[in-house]
């Protein structure tokens, strides 16, 4: 069932010399229960995309339209308080935060009480194939594994229906980001999550059910 | 709920940021506190001492030479000598009026009025019979030079402050060494008093009682620009009397000086001073007279003219008059050489032989009584208050005395004075102005109480409350503007990772604010406590060191006076108020703390927001999608 679907999408930012067209008429559909990626070159527009999916920002021209609603009618903190979720390279943790208060803060946020929060958070952390221990423990105590499996816990925290990938793996070593990716993979069919990677990886790419390539703004499908 | 909390976690989580900015913050809102609050009392003190203390200048023409004068005295048989100053031309006290003296009263040359007793008591009753002065008739028993008691039979009483109930007197012209030689067979018109005898040494009061010569009729009027007018009268003692003397000008003169001792014996008038301000007199400048019932002139009754009148305890008592009774006054003439302490040496008649007529008769009301306590005024006695001494503002006096002014002279610091501005720079002002004046034989000396040496102490203090004030701003803006730094600005990432998670932008300005308020709250109270205890501490420790002079000091006395009256109420009401324990105002003021302590906190805010709303206006992605991770 389409999840998202992106309708000649342009965006166009100012900087201080000059506009840039970071994407030039973008349209794509994204299903739940599927991993997608995208990949491209730095500067390709690939993360312009991702902050307009996880409605951080408003596309300059088309639409993009979530469960068929338009995301500029939407409360767009409330999308990404329940539906979307991203998930980033440098993994993003709250430093001061343990994982499991990191794990809990989107949860607090919707306003669930923190005993549940706290046990929710658990059982999320433990899904991730983290031991308790880390619980405890502060993002710097971390591995860079471990770190993204709980910034991956704290999207799925969201119970949201689409998870944004910023170059999750990007600082990973190979072990870890198999590991990773098999998470992504397992959230798509398993959890029926709308699964969306940004990758320069090709065996993250290749994990995905369907790729797309972007550049120079533009966006087209790329085969298998 | 759940945004204060994780904001507190943070702040628990960061305690060396947070207490290095906790005492950072609060050691900067202590010194604003002090400098505020040191500043404020400097001020409130500056404010306080400017009501309680004035600054007056006394006026002095210097004398031309100071001359020995010889004096025979018949008693000792030989002179006496005095110090007898001599003046050159006076100098009207209208020099004093130059360009940008800025006076907030005078300057004035006083005089001092004669009034007639009317039908007052001006002598206790022991003090009867002091003093006789006779105006009289009379020839010696024999030829005789009176340069030592002769005898002389009284033929005629022409005048006598009492009855004279023998028939021969003394006399003995005591400060003559070589007198004229007085016959039998010749009858005199001869003006005496009492007070000398030549055995007094010897056989005490069995000694023989003997009259002296006092002046016979002269003038020493004036006119309104202080001008002796001409007079034939010599003010000679004596005269040989002639068949039809007193038909012609010198026995007119005589009986007139009989008829002026008659309305008003030797001393029995009372001299009313009149001023633009009672401060302007020494006595009360310094506190030695004070108001003991009823209240002082006000600036009203200065300035319109109010028939009232101050009046001394002792003359009141004697005379049954309270405040708020009616006073007659019946002024005849004027004398600007001296004081009413002073004074005495204007002649009795008009430059023309006449009695001075009243010129201003009114009822005046009596709205205080004065009483004068132990002498503190140093140096000439013409600054002490005579005892009948009254006091109305000089606009009260609706009549010109310009044909009443029965003495004029030099000015005398207690007859010239003004008042200006309280402290060093108005003093330093005046002088360098009055020195451009080039009179250089006016003395002007300044008496301010010891506000100059308080006003520099509180000055200085001032100066170090604005430098601390100062300090405490810099030191709080830098360190307000860093840890908003570390705080907000270097929390750009958590910001956005927040947004990205679905805090609203509201939400993300509470989390990160509520912790550095908190923060600032916290030390900004604590600075604040801080601070104003500092300021008490500061000002107790002046008040204990700084010490100045009672001497010519209104102020003292006014701060003593205050003293008392907050005792005599803690006697009565059992509770402690602040003029009894300081000479400064020590109390802080915690509004002032409070507006330092708040304003440091709503800068801090100020701050805060203006950093929180940067991190907000960032875009997300653009913070996150780096590789370096966020806080």
């Amino acid at each position: 069932m389409e999840t998202v679907r992106v309708e000649h999408v342009d965006y166009t930012y100012r900087t201080k010399y000059q506009s840039v067209e970071a994407l030039k008429d973008v349209s794509c559909s994204f299903e739940d229960g599927t991993m997608y990626a995208i990949v491209g070159k730095s500067g390709s527009g690939k993360s312009t995309l991702l902050s307009l999916l996880a409605g951080l920002d408003l596309p300059t021209k088309g639409s993009i339209y979530v469960e068929g609603e338009d995301l500029k009618k939407m409360d767009r903190d409330s999308y990404r308080r329940n539906t979307a979720c991203v998930v980033y390279q440098a993994f993003h943790l709250f430093p001061l935060l343990t994982a499991q208060e990191n794990v809990m803060y989107p949860m607090e946020l919707k306003g669930m009480k923190r005993k549940q929060a706290a046990v929710r958070a658990k059982e999320l952390i433990s899904q991730m194939g983290l031991p308790e221990k880390i619980c405890r423990q502060f993002p710097k105590m971390m591995s860079g594994g471990e770190q993204q499996r709980v910034a991956i816990a704290r999207a799925l925290a969201v119970e949201g229906k689409i998870l944004l990938a910023d170059e999750p793996t990007g600082n990973l070593d190979s072990e870890n980001e198999r590991r990773i990716v098999e998470i992504l993979y397992k959230i798509a069919h398993e959890a029926e999550y709308t699964v969306i990677v940004i990758t320069h990886n090709e065996k993250v790419a290749e994990a995905a059910d369907h790729r797309y390539q972007m550049e120079d703004g533009r966006l087209s499908v790329l085969e298998a | 709920m759940t945004t204060i909390r994780n904001s507190l976690i943070r702040l628990v989580r960061t305690p060396v940021k947070t207490v290095l900015f906790f005492l950072l913050l609060g050691f900067t809102v202590a010194l604003v506190c002090a400098g505020g609050n040191l500043w404020k009392l400097c001020g409130d003190n500056l404010e306080r001492f400017e009501t309680i203390f004035t600054t007056i200048g006394t006026v002095e023409q210097r004398p031309e030479r100071v001359e020995q004068e010889a004096v025979w005295q018949a008693d000792e048989n030989d002179y006496r000598y005095y110090n007898s100053r001599v003046y050159g031309e006076t100098v009207s006290a209208d020099v004093l009026d130059f360009e940008g003296a800025g006076y907030l009263s005078g300057p004035e040359q006083r005089a001092y009025y004669e009034a007639l007793p009317q039908d007052y008591e001006m002598k206790e009753e022991y003090e009867a019979g002091m003093t006789q002065a006779m105006i009289i008739e009379a020839s010696p028993l024999e030829d005789c030079i009176p340069a030592g008691p002769v005898e002389i039979e009284v033929k005629r009483v022409l005048y006598s402050t009492y009855p004279i109930n023998v028939p021969n007197i003394y006399l003995c012209d005591h400060n003559t060494e070589h007198p004229q030689m007085l016959y039998a067979d010749k009858t005199y018109l001869m003006a005496l008093v009492d007070g000398w005898t030549h055995e007094w040494k010897e056989k005490g009061t069995g000694a023989i009682f003997e009259y002296s010569p006092m002046n016979g009729p002269y003038s020493t009027q004036t006119d309104a620009h202080g001008n002796r007018l001409p007079t034939d009268m010599t003010g000679d003692w004596i005269v040989e009397l002639a068949p039809g003397f007193y038909e012609s000008k010198e026995g007119q003169d005589w009986l007139k000086l009989c008829e002026d001792f008659e309305l008003r014996g030797m001393y029995e008038s009372f001299p009313v001073t009149a001023t633009q301000n009672l401060n302007l007199i020494m006595s009360f400048y310094t506190g030695e007279a004070y108001i003991a019932d009823g209240e002082t002139f006000s600036e009203e009754d200065y300035a319109q003219g109010n028939k009232v009148c101050l009046v001394p305890e002792r003359f009141a008592k004697r005379n049954r008059l309270k405040v708020g009774d009616s006073l007659h006054l019946a002024l005849r003439y004027a004398n600007y050489a001296q004081s009413a302490n002073r004074g005495g040496g204007e002649g009795r008649l008009t430059a023309e032989g006449e009695v001075y007529e009243v010129f201003e008769d009114s009822e005046y009301e009596i709205k205080g009584i004065y009483a004068v306590g132990v002498a503190s005024t140093e140096g000439d006695w013409g600054y002490m208050l005579e005892r009948n001494e009254v006091f109305i503002p000089t606009s009260s006096i609706q009549n010109s005395n310009e044909n009443h002014i029965a003495a004029y002279g030099p000015m005398k610091g207690y007859t010239t004075a003004f008042q200006i501005p309280n402290g060093s720079e108005s003093i330093e002002n005046y002088r360098t102005l009055w020195e451009a004046q080039g009179i250089d034989n006016v003395e002007i000396t300044f008496y301010d109480g010891g506000y100059t040496k308080l006003e520099g102490g509180l000055k200085n203090m001032r100066n170090m409350a604005l430098l601390l004030l100062a300090t405490g701003i810099v030191s709080a803006v830098c360190i307000v503007i860093f840890f908003c730094y570390l705080f907000i600005a270097k929390q750009k990432k958590r910001t956005a990772i927040e947004r990205s998670l679905g805090m609203t932008k509201g939400q993300c300005l509470s989390s990160l604010l509520i912790g550095i308020l908190l923060i600032a709250l916290a030390g900004s109270a604590a600075g604040a406590f801080a601070g104003q205890a500092f300021a008490e501490r500061a000002v107790a420790g002046i008040e204990q060191t700084e010490t100045f002079s009672t001497l010519f000091s209104n102020g003292a006395v006014q701060l003593d006076r205050e003293r008392k009256e907050a005792e005599q109420k803690n006697d009565d009401s059992g509770r402690e108020t602040e003029a009894a324990e300081n000479v400064y105002l020590t109390d802080t003021d915690w509004r002032m703390s409070v507006v330092c302590g708040g304003g440091v906190f709503l800068f801090t805010l100020m701050v805060a927001v203006t950093g929180i709303c940067g991190n907000l206006r960032r875009e997300p992605m653009e913070l996150l999608a780096t590789a370096e991770s966020g806080q």
